[in-house]
C-alpha cells in the first residue's frame, strides 16, 4: 500500500530512523557491562528500538521512499567500559532517539505523528529508568528530547 | 517560522553530500552532547516564546494550559500535605510548571491562575501518590490527544509535555 509522505515528514521520519538504527548498534555495547536486571532491561529496549525501526522502515517504503539503512559500523560517543558508562550510553540513546522523535512531531501529522509521539513517549520512560537505576536524581526531564 | 533547533544530521534525501558514517555519527554526537551538558545545543524553539500572539484570545490550549497549571497545584497540595514526598516529587512538580510557562509564552499569554481544588490531598503517602499516577495518566492522554490536534508548531511542545508526564509515572509506581 502506498501513503505519501511530504517532504519534511520524509526527512524527519528517515532522521529517526537513523536515531532508532544507532540505539540498536548501542545497545550492544550496553547490556554486556551491567548486571541481570539491567541486560534484561537492555534487551528489552533494544526489542523496542528494533519494531519501531521496522515500522519506520514500512513507513517509509509505503511512500515509494527509501528508508536509510543502517550504517555498517557506529562509532560511540565515548568508550564503554563498565556500569557507569554502559549506562550513560543507554541514556545518551534514548535521549539521542527522543530528540530525533520530537523533532519528527512538527514535520508529521496523524498516524505518522502518532507514532512519532508514542515513540518520544517510549524513549523518555527508558532514559527516566535508566537515570534511576544509575542513580541520577531526579531521574525525569521537564521536556524529554530536548537537548540540555 | 524560526528554526532555532539544534543542528542535526542530513536528512536522507541529502545524503549524497555527506557520508553514511558522518551522517549516523552525528546522531550520537546529539546524545552524547546532550548527556554530557555541554549546553553547546541549547536554544531549542520550545522556550523562546514571544511567538506574536499577544492579547487573549481564546486558543483551543486555553484548557489545556489551565489544567496544566491545576496539575502543578495539585503537587503543591500533596507536597504540603506529604513533605515526606519532597525529594521525590519536588522536580515533577517544577516540570509542569516549566510545563505551564512554556506553553503560556507560546500562546502569548500569561500563564491562568487555576480555581482551588476542591478535594484535598490524602495525608496517606501511598494513598498520595496513587491519586497523583492516576492524574498523571489522565495528563498524559490529554497531552497525546492535544499533540496530535495541535499545529506544526506547538505539536513538539505539546509531545514533549505528554513525554515528561509518561515519565512521572515512573517516579510514582
Amino acid at each position: 500500500m502506498t501513503s505519501s509522505l511530504s517532504g519534511s515528514a520524509a526527512e524527519a521520519l528517515s532522521t529517526a530512523l537513523a536515531a532508532e538504527h544507532a540505539a540498536i548498534f548501542g545497545y550492544g555495547a550496553v547490556g554486556a557491562r551491567l548486571d541481570a536486571a539491567g541486560q534484561t532491561a537492555a534487551r528489552q529496549a533494544e526489542a523496542a528500538h528494533r519494531s519501531r525501526r521496522d515500522a519506520v522502515v514500512v513507513r517509509i517504503a509505503s511512500a515509494n521512499a527509501t528508508p536509510p539503512p543502517a550504517a555498517p559500523a557506529y562509532e560511540l560517543p565515548f568508550p564503554v567500559t563498565d556500569r557507569p558508562s554502559a549506562l550513560k550510553l543507554a541514556i545518551a540513546l534514548e535521549d539521542g532517539a527522543a530528540h530525533a522523535w520530537r523533532q519528527a512531531l512538527g514535520a508529521t501529522s496523524g498516524d505518522d505523528r502518532k507514532l512519532a509521539v508514542e515513540a518520544l513517549m517510549d524513549c523518555a520512560v527508558r532514559a527516566t529508568r535508566w537515570r534511576a537505576t544509575a542513580g541520577i536524581s531526579p531521574a525525569t526531564v521537564p521536556f524529554p528530547g530536548t537537548p540540555a | 517560522m524560526h528554526n532555532l533547533d539544534p543542528p542535526f544530521p542530513r536528512p536522507a534525501e541529502r545524503q549524497g553530500i555527506t557520508t553514511r558514517r558522518s551522517f549516523l555519527r552525528g546522531v550520537l554526537g546529539v546524545a552524547g552532547a546532550g548527556v554530557l551538558g555541554t549546553g553547546a545545543l541549547a536554544g531549542c524553539d520550545l522556550l523562546g516564546g514571544g511567538i506574536g500572539g499577544g492579547g487573549a484570545q481564546a486558543h483551543p490550549l486555553d484548557g489545556f494550559l489551565l489544567a496544566t497549571v491545576a496539575l502543578g497545584d495539585r503537587y503543591d497540595a500533596t507536597l504540603a500535605a506529604v513533605p515526606a514526598l519532597a525529594p521525590a516529587l519536588t522536580s515533577v512538580r517544577d516540570a509542569h510548571r516549566a510545563h505551564a510557562t512554556a506553553l503560556a509564552a507560546e500562546l502569548g499569554k500569561p500563564a491562568p491562575k487555576a480555581p482551588a481544588d476542591a478535594a484535598p490531598a490524602p495525608v496517606d503517602r501511598a494513598e498520595a501518590v496513587a491519586a497523583l499516577a492516576a492524574v498523571e495518566k489522565s495528563a498524559r492522554d490529554e497531552a497525546v490527544a492535544a499533540c496530535l490536534a495541535g499545529s506544526a508548531r506547538l505539536a513538539p511542545l505539546l509531545g514533549a509535555i505528554a513525554a515528561a508526564r509518561a515519565s512521572h509515572l515512573e517516579v510514582l509506581r
